[in-house]
């Protein structure tokens, strides 16, 4: 059976009992999804790619010994979330002219940001849009981005992002309800 | 699902719900059913529905494509660099170019579900057949076996092949608007077709496409699976559709080349002059405009739409009997060999996979073809039971 038509269990039981083909197959399909994810925390794209190459040497390191998992991709975001805030905290110990705070910042480029160029239909409306996604939190664009491009459960986001489900609705359905607050402003 | 539940919801509900983003997010054939039910059940839900809509795929993330190579995990052992040639620039190719724009769609066609265009159309897929075939909209069937075939279909509903005619001049005035011929063309071989409205549509290997005997309508629509290159005769009154399973093109008048295969992983267009829009091929698509010069990708695993820049000329050269490549893995390159020349390409063994640069004859046999890019890709070729075998 080919691993790309094997389910996440599968995938992952292949991995942990050593298969090379199991960890190329892991690393090509979650690579850019880790990489995209993490270079919307930082700019410092070498910062996101040691810490990949360490999660999968880590992964690989323990491969025995690591827990089951139906959801690789939940699996490796969660762990790859810990790692990137470790070592941005570090890189930031040194540098005094970026203080670090709690809120890590989340930059997303928004599809609605193509609307406008070349629709004129949608022009007025994804510009309202795009104004009222720039008065999003750090946290709830990270937890819109997990939710609608990566199409995951709210009890998965709410385990990556490290808070209860509660508060993972809230910051989506008030994100939601700004989005939509800036859709209806009709002058 | 339920749809009683959904009758009293706000569009913020709709847009939170996850059945409603499921099937604004990912093409199922069931939920689109529901959700179209639910709208005919509820047309006073339309406005909800349509800006929920809206929202969900505004709130999406465009995100750049990561480089291939950087996908290969890099156990810490030697590694073997592909080696690459200069980059060829012909002129000649360029100014060909000018004037076509190419579109590359993945998949083969099973239904169109757009509202506002028309009935499905399933096309039959012939990739592996022996010969060319041309199914009239009666039924019957023609095969072909030339390598090269010139299909004419003009307006006055004469349809010739290979300058034999098929379909006489209609004497009746009464003409059949949805009558549509399909060309089948397998791994191997190509076609030339002329439409009525003198639009004239190269048809690359393993390639099917459907197009109406007289373009009554008030739009002209094709579709296809395959690729192909379009030359569109302009008509401001009667916009070309080029329709395919996952995407959808619409043009006044232009020339270009469209592509779509089931085995790629994306579905993409490419514009060298004018002005195309394409759309994923659904119930309310955003379209996007290209610009000379421009690509528009349907991936197919994220299932989002994207556009770039590329050279054009590395998407319309086939048109011309050559394949110019730059930086191409080298498995990309045998899949177009393979439907092209219609023979088994086997990788036995690379160790690390090689990217080839430069610029493929292909009147040359294949095995002339093959030795080129192993030249330059540090590998071997050997020639076993009517297949080409690579190894390290």
């Amino acid at each position: 059976m080919k691993l790309s038509d094997m389910t996440d269990s599968g995938v992952w039981l292949s991995f942990k009992r050593g298969d090379k083909k199991a960890v190329s197959f892991i690393y090509r399909e979650y690579y850019p999804v880790l990489l995209r994810y993490g270079l919307k925390f930082t700019h410092h794209s070498s910062l996101v790619e040691d810490t990949i190459q360490d999660l999968f040497a880590e992964l690989i390191k323990n491969h025995k010994t690591v827990g089951d998992t139906d959801n690789i991709l939940f699996y490796l975001l969660k762990s790859f979330r810990r790692k990137l805030f470790r070592k941005l905290e570090k890189a930031h110990r040194y540098d005094l002219t970026d203080v670090m705070t709690d809120d890590h910042p989340f930059e997303v480029v928004w599809s609605v940001e193509q609307d406008i160029i070349g629709n004129e239909e949608n022009e007025h409306r994804s510009a309202m849009l795009l104004k009222a996604l720039g008065t999003l939190t750090s946290r709830q664009k990270e937890a819109v981005y997990l939710r609608f491009t990566k199409e995951l459960d709210y009890a998965v986001i709410a385990e990556i992002m490290n808070i209860s489900i509660e508060a993972c609705r809230n910051l989506i359905s008030n994100a939601v309800s700004s989005m939509r607050r800036g859709v209806k402003r009709k002058d | 699902m339920n749809s009683e539940k959904y009758v009293a919801f706000t569009t913020e509900e709709f847009v939170l719900d996850d059945d409603f983003m499921r099937w604004v997010l990912q093409t199922d054939e069931e939920s689109d059913r529901f959700w179209k039910a639910f709208l005919l059940q509820h047309p006073e839900k339309r406005e909800e529905l349509e800006e929920a809509v809206y929202i969900i795929r505004s709130l999406r993330a465009v995100e750049p494509p990561v480089p291939l190579q950087k996908l290969k995990y890099r156990h810490p052992k030697k590694q073997i660099t592909a080696s690459n040639r200069g980059k060829i620039g012909t002129q000649l190719l360029k100014i060909a170019a000018m004037f076509v724009f190419i579109v590359t769609l993945g998949g083969l066609l099973y239904y169109y579900q757009h509202q506002q265009i028309g009935s499905p159309v399933e096309l039959t897929d012939g990739r592996y057949s022996e010969n060319g075939r041309i199914i009239l909209p009666d039924g019957t069937i023609s095969e072909f076996e030339s390598k090269e075939t010139v299909i004419q279909q003009t307006a006055s509903g004469n349809l010739t092949v290979n300058n034999d005619t098929l379909l006489p001049k209609e004497r009746k005035t009464t003409k059949d608007e949805s009558a549509m011929a399909q060309v089948i063309i397998p791994y191997g071989k190509r076609s030339e077709i002329t439409l009525a409205d003198g639009t004239r549509i190269w048809l690359n290997a393993g390639s099917t496409l459907s197009y109406p005997i007289h373009f009554t309508k008030n739009r002209r629509e094709v579709y296809l699976s395959g690729e192909a290159f379009f030359e569109v005769t302009s008509d401001d009154a009667k916009p070309f559709y080029v329709i395919t399973n996952d995407m959808k093109i619409r043009v006044t008048g232009t020339r270009f080349n469209v592509t779509s295969y089931n085995n790629d992983a994306v579905t993409q267009a490419v514009l060298v002059e004018g002005t195309i829009e394409a759309s994923k091929n659904r119930l309310f698509g955003r379209s996007v405009e290209l610009s000379p010069g421009e690509r528009v990708v349907y991936d197919r695993e994220e299932k989002i739409l994207q556009k770039d820049k590329v050279d054009v000329a590395l998407y319309s050269s086939w048109v011309n009997g050559y394949l110019i490549i730059e930086n191409e893995p080298v498995e990309e390159i045998f899949k177009k060999l393979e439907r092209y020349y219609n023979q088994q390409i086997v990788v036995e063994e690379l160790n690390d996979i090689p990217r080839f640069t430069g610029k493929l004859n292909l009147a040359d046999d294949l095995e002339k073809v093959l030795r080129n890019i192993a030249f330059s890709g540090s590998f071997r070729v050997v020639n076993e039971d009517k297949r080409y075998i690579i190894q390290q």
